[in-house]
């Protein structure tokens, strides 16, 4: 072929190869831990992440790096200037500054509005740690331009089980793929949260693609190789602001655009992106079992390190000071000026540089920042430890908590499962300066911090759930089950029943979380009203789910709490109560519920009592009710017999026109 | 010596859920579908022969009917004892197969029919089924895995590859067939009836078989090999409507490899007790040998697919596949037999090196035969031009007649002159001088 006909194609090999790194994720998974640090620059195993992401992208023969900063830019540029990076002429490292990025589509947006790219570039986050090379993708991705200049994007994945401990739980995805040429055909997000029973393919793909791969075993560390047309993509549609949501599904599904997006899969390569506390311990500990190798903490990547390796993965720089009776037991690393008083045992941890660590303590699955004082006694597990952090004697930290700079917990102070503490409260919440006192309970008198409270989440996604966010914490093992198992025989039934437990669920979700956060009647009547339009429900429908989800609340030993629960609920149920009909089915609801629970049986009077003093059933209702259940017998006779005292007394009330309700009472 | 002890019987299910689709060529009173003639040969014999180099030995041959000696069952007897046994040396260890009619329309319900029979692991086969793949390859695969279900798969684009059309029907029964290749499990089965507009993929498939493949070029060729238990639980099953083994059968105890709730609610575990396996037994009562309880182990059900790639295999299940199988086989089939040395040929006719000519059959001068199987003891006349078509025993065919695509059933006659084209002609019909039947499908 001539040569002038491959210069109009794609990459040509002198061409200088671009990588953009975006060092913001857009999120707060690691709050309050990049309140006042960015998440490039958190020490992964002592080293900042983005030197891993750097040397990555060195070791793929990258020529010019773009870091596009947003929070805390100030911090990432002058820890790039102060770094080998600065003086590196291969790859050049350009820090790119702009506040006002919210996703990785506002930062290729920037990119495009810079135009500094110039043909197929690396994308990639701040957060990767990878230890292939990327020539043999960027070829592939080359010489499918050459044949089908529509390919704009090559996805890297990485094969691994689903249950793998470097795939984010919480974030897991559904790739759709030709089996023969591994063009993405469809994406899907496959978060645990909400339940998700199926997946949807449309039978149009598969008259196309004879065969189809569906792989849920894919570890997606988001690091793609980008035409130039990519960003500007971005910017044609404003809209698209994560790459995989919103570019690679748009895309995926526009017939329009008619582009298509390729994936290139890694079988054993190590690849991994620090998205979530749960994937830093995971990815610590492979760093320290060296499955990054050749990135791991005897490689000194930074400037000054010492690191020495000797089994059983221990990794000790020269100048740490260990007792003679402390134990570092396995897959251990040390920063030098560390101290480690008597019988201290430490396993699975990384502990940084001059870090004070007293007697008799156990640090288990820690990671440890410099200049830490850990007090005699302490415990340690599972736990993100800041820099600068105090520890006094007797301090134990259990599973999960982030604890941000500078804090101090007190002498034998026990932080509960995941906490997060901080110095202060987030800026924004004027409440903590004056609820300072009030957290300091999770500290100790003698400790400073308080509760970290996530600012309310509005800029955040709508469609995030915090389930699925919970899932990234460290030590959170529960993998949602699937209930597909009580489903009914037929498969259209099981549809229909499916459809219908989901309201039910969501009904009952919605309703226990205004309880237990204890939400004012309008906006847990609003949120039940949303729900009652998008799941196409009645309001008996929601009657028929309140009413005994109200009715749990209920201590049936003590007829008080009847009132109580009704005195504060009452007023929902109202809500979506209109009128004499309605009122009737309140009636039979209930009287539904208490003849399938005994318990609710014993206390039905009261039950009624309650509906018709907070005005959800007028009296009328109540007699006319009672009379229609004249002549029967059994259980149901039994209700109306329990229910006559309050119909009397209603009806006398009635007719002497005088209250007289204490009597009544004692009645039963 | 008869095998007491075989280690697989072998069900023929022999017009059970056919459904009419061979109308008219096979029709149960006329012709049974089992004797519809391949390349010369019933298809019945395509799986004896298959099952005998299998070594399968104990051998049902299920026939639609309310029992007593139907037609079929008599004519099924008859083949076997008059032509079959006659014409090929018998293993000593081969029992004749029973031959039984089995009220009622599915696959499944004829399976039902024959608990009592089943003594081991089985075999299923329809009659329609042909293959040159070794029947070694399948059954080994069920020997080392020792799965609930082995079944067969193969390529339904090769066949149609070799056609110059595929009709609407057999083009649009699209299966879709989840396989995961690492193992080779057969995950999902969904037919085009079962599906609307988009194929629904369960999570907790994806979590049990991360890696799916989903092909829609196979076809299932029916060949399934089922544990003994399947059949108890056949009998026993608390699903309702289960009718066919393709649609409903095999697709439960698919999902039942990652449903739990399936599993529980039929009590498969009781079912898999029933089936002993000496080996593992013996190592877990061994005091040497290693801990026995691989993770397959505690799985209920295992459903695995074998996929013919590189044999022919494929289901006459309708009149174009039957067609083509008829083509292929002539194709592929030894030079010798082409043309059979009683056939009379007249020097002046030509027969394509694609086609058949069977016993005895006289062929007039300036004929043509070209992609087409001639059955035996045919009259063909003078200028007759016959191409992609499959001419059946005793036809008659006068001169200047043109067959285009057609299939001319047993003792039919076309008169002179008539021009078919993608037509059927039935048993014993006569088709009148200059006529133009030219079906356009």
């Amino acid at each position: 072929m001539p040569p002038k006909k491959d210069a109009a194609k794609g990459l040509e090999p002198d061409e200088v190869l671009q990588a953009v790194v975006v060092t913001d994720s857009f999120n707060s998974r690691f709050k309050p831990l990049t309140k006042d640090e960015p998440r490039c620059l958190l020490p992964l195993a002592n080293v900042p992440l983005i030197e891993y992401t750097l040397e990555f992208l060195a070791v793929s023969g990258v020529q010019e790096v773009f870091v596009v900063c947003c929070a805390h830019s100030d911090k990432i540029k002058e820890y790039l200037r102060s770094s080998k990076w600065n003086k590196s002429v291969l790859p050049r490292v350009t820090t790119i500054v702009s506040q006002e990025l919210m996703s990785m589509g506002d930062a290729l947006r920037e990119m495009d509005a810079k135009s500094l790219l110039h043909s197929d570039f690396i994308l990639v986050s701040g957060d990767i740690i990878a230890n292939f090379n990327l020539e043999h993708a960027l070829e592939e991705h080359r010489q499918r331009r050459q044949v089908d200049k529509n390919a704009i994007m090559t996805m890297v994945l990485k094969q691994a089980t689903p249950q793998h401990r470097t795939r984010a739980k919480g974030e897991e995805s559904l790739f759709i793929l030709n089996a023969q040429t591994r063009e993405c055909l469809r994406y899907e997000s496959m978060e645990p949260y909400p339940l998700k029973r199926k997946t949807l393919l449309s039978t149009e793909l598969f008259e196309k693609h004879p065969e189809v791969d569906i792989r849920n075993d894919l570890i997606d560390c988001q690091i793609d190789i980008c035409n130039i047309e990519v960003p500007a993509l971005f910017t044609e549609n404003f809209d698209y602001q994560e790459m995989r949501k919103d570019f690679v599904r748009g895309i995926l599904e526009s017939d329009l655009l008619g582009k298509t997006i390729y994936t290139h899969i890694l079988e054993s390569q190590y690849a991994a992106r620090v998205s979530t506390p749960q994937m830093y311990d995971s990815v610590s500990k492979d760093i320290l079992c060296r499955w990054s190798y050749p990135l791991v903490p005897d490689a000194n990547l930074l400037e000054g390190q010492s690191y020495q390796y000797s089994s059983p993965h221990i990794y000790r720089e020269t100048n740490v000071n260990l007792s003679r009776s402390a134990r570092l037991e396995r897959r251990v690393a040390v920063g030098s000026g560390t101290r480690v008083g008597d019988r201290t045992r430490i396993a699975n941890s990384t502990i940084g540089r001059n870090c004070k660590i007293g007697a008799n303590v156990t640090i288990d699955g820690a990671y440890v920042w410099d200049g830490v004082t850990i007090g005699d006694n302490c415990r340690i597990s599972r736990s993100i430890v800041g820099s600068g952090v105090t520890l006094k004697d007797g301090a134990v930290v259990q599973t999960g908590c982030l604890i941000s700079s500078d804090v101090v917990i007190g002498a034998n102070k026990t932080l509960p499962p995941n906490s997060r503490v901080a110095l202060s409260g987030d800026a924004d919440d004027s409440l903590s300066d004056t609820s300072g006192g009030m957290e300091a309970g999770l500290v100790g008198d003698d400790g400073r911090g308080v509760k970290w409270v996530e600012e309310e989440d509005e800029d955040e996604d709508d469609d995030l759930d915090r389930r699925n966010v919970e899932l990234g914490f460290i030590g959170h093992t529960y993998l949602p089950e699937l209930d597909d198992d009580d489903e009914s025989e037929d498969e259209s039934d099981e549809e229909m029943e499916e459809g219908a437990d989901d309201w039910k669920r969501e009904v009952q979700q919605t309703l226990a979380r205004a309880i237990s956060e204890n939400h004012s009647i309008d906006i847990a009547a609003l949120e039940l009203n949303t729900l009652k339009m998008a799941m196409n429900i009645t309001f008996q429908n929601l009657r028929e789910t309140v009413l005994p989800a109200l009715l749990q609340q209920v201590d049936v030993a003590k007829p008080a709490s009847i009132n109580a629960v009704f005195k504060q609920w009452a007023k929902l149920v109202s809500r979506f109560t209109h009128g004499e009909e309605d009122q009737a089915n309140v009636l039979s609801v209930l009287q539904h519920e208490c003849l399938e629970n005994e318990d609710h049986a014993k206390v039905f009077v009261h039950i009624l009592k309650a509906v018709y003093e907070h005005d959800v059933v007028e009296e009328d209702v109540l007699i006319k009710w009672h009379k229609s259940l004249k002549g029967e017998t059994g259980t149901l006779g039994k209700l109306r017999d329990a229910a006559t005292p309050l119909i009397n007394w209603l009806q006398e009330a009635d007719e002497e026109s005088d209250e007289d309700d204490d009597e009544d009472e004692d009645d039963e | 010596m008869v095998n007491e002890n075989p280690e697989f019987q072998a069900v023929i299910l022999a017009g059970h859920g056919t459904h009419g689709k061979l109308y008219p060529l096979a029709e149960d009173e006329n012709l049974p579908k089992a004797l519809l003639p391949v390349a010369g040969k019933p298809l019945l014999y395509y799986q004896l022969q298959w099952l005998e180099q299998a070594g399968v030995t104990d051998i049902i041959i299920l026939v639609r009917g309310k029992g007593g000696d139907g037609q079929a069952k008599m004519k099924i007897q008859n083949y076997y004892e008059k032509v079959y046994k006659e014409n090929h040396k018998l293993s000593e260890r081969l029992r004749d197969p029973i031959v039984r009619p089995v009220q009622g329309d599915g696959t499944a319900d004829a399976l039902r029919a024959v608990k009592d029979w089943v003594k081991t692991d089985f075999i299923v086969l329809t009659c329609d089924f042909v293959t040159d793949m070794p029947p070694q390859h399948f059954f080994d695969t069920h020997r080392i895995n020792k799965p609930t279900v082995t079944s067969l798969f193969y390529d339904f684009q090769k066949l149609a590859s070799g056609a110059e059309k595929v009709p609407k029907e057999d083009r649009e029964d699209v299966e879709y067939i989840g396989i995961d290749p690492s193992a080779d499990r057969l995950v999902l089965t969904k037919s085009r009836a079962d599906i609307h507009e988009e194929l629904p993929i369960r999570t907790s498939m994806m979590r049990r078989f991360p890696k799916t493949r989903i092909h829609t070029n196979l076809r299932s060729a029916h060949a399934y090999i089922f544990k003994k238990w399947v059949i108890d639980f056949l009998c026993k099953t608390k699903t309702p409507n289960i009718n066919s083994i393709r649609l409903d059968l095999i697709p439960l105890l698919v999902e039942c490899q990652y449903r739990q709730a399936f599993v529980k609610r039929e009590g498969l575990d009781k079912w898999k007790a029933t089936d002993v396996d000496p080996l593992k037994e013996a190592k877990a009562k061994s005091s040497t040998g290693p801990v026995v309880g691989s993770p397959e182990d505690d799985e209920i059900v295992q459903c695995i697919a074998v996929i013919a790639k590189e044999e022919f295999c494929a289901r006459a299940g309708s009149i174009w596949s039957y067609g083509e199988i008829n083509r292929h086989l002539a194709r592929t089939g030894p030079e010798s037999t082409r043309i059979a040395p009683s056939a009379e040929v007249s020097s002046r006719a030509t027969v394509g090196p694609d086609s058949m000519i069977g016993e005895s059959t006289k062929m007039g001068e300036r004929s043509s035969v070209k992609k087409s199987v001639i059955g035996s003891h045919c009259s063909i006349g003078k200028g007759v031009v016959i191409s992609r078509s499959v001419v059946m025993d005793y036809v008659v065919l006068e001169d200047n007649v043109k067959l285009e695509g057609c299939v001319v059933c047993t003792q039919a006659k076309v008169e002179e002159k008539s021009f078919l084209r993608d037509s059927e002609v039935a048993g014993g019909v006569v088709v009148p001088r200059e006529s133009e039947l030219l079906v356009r499908r």
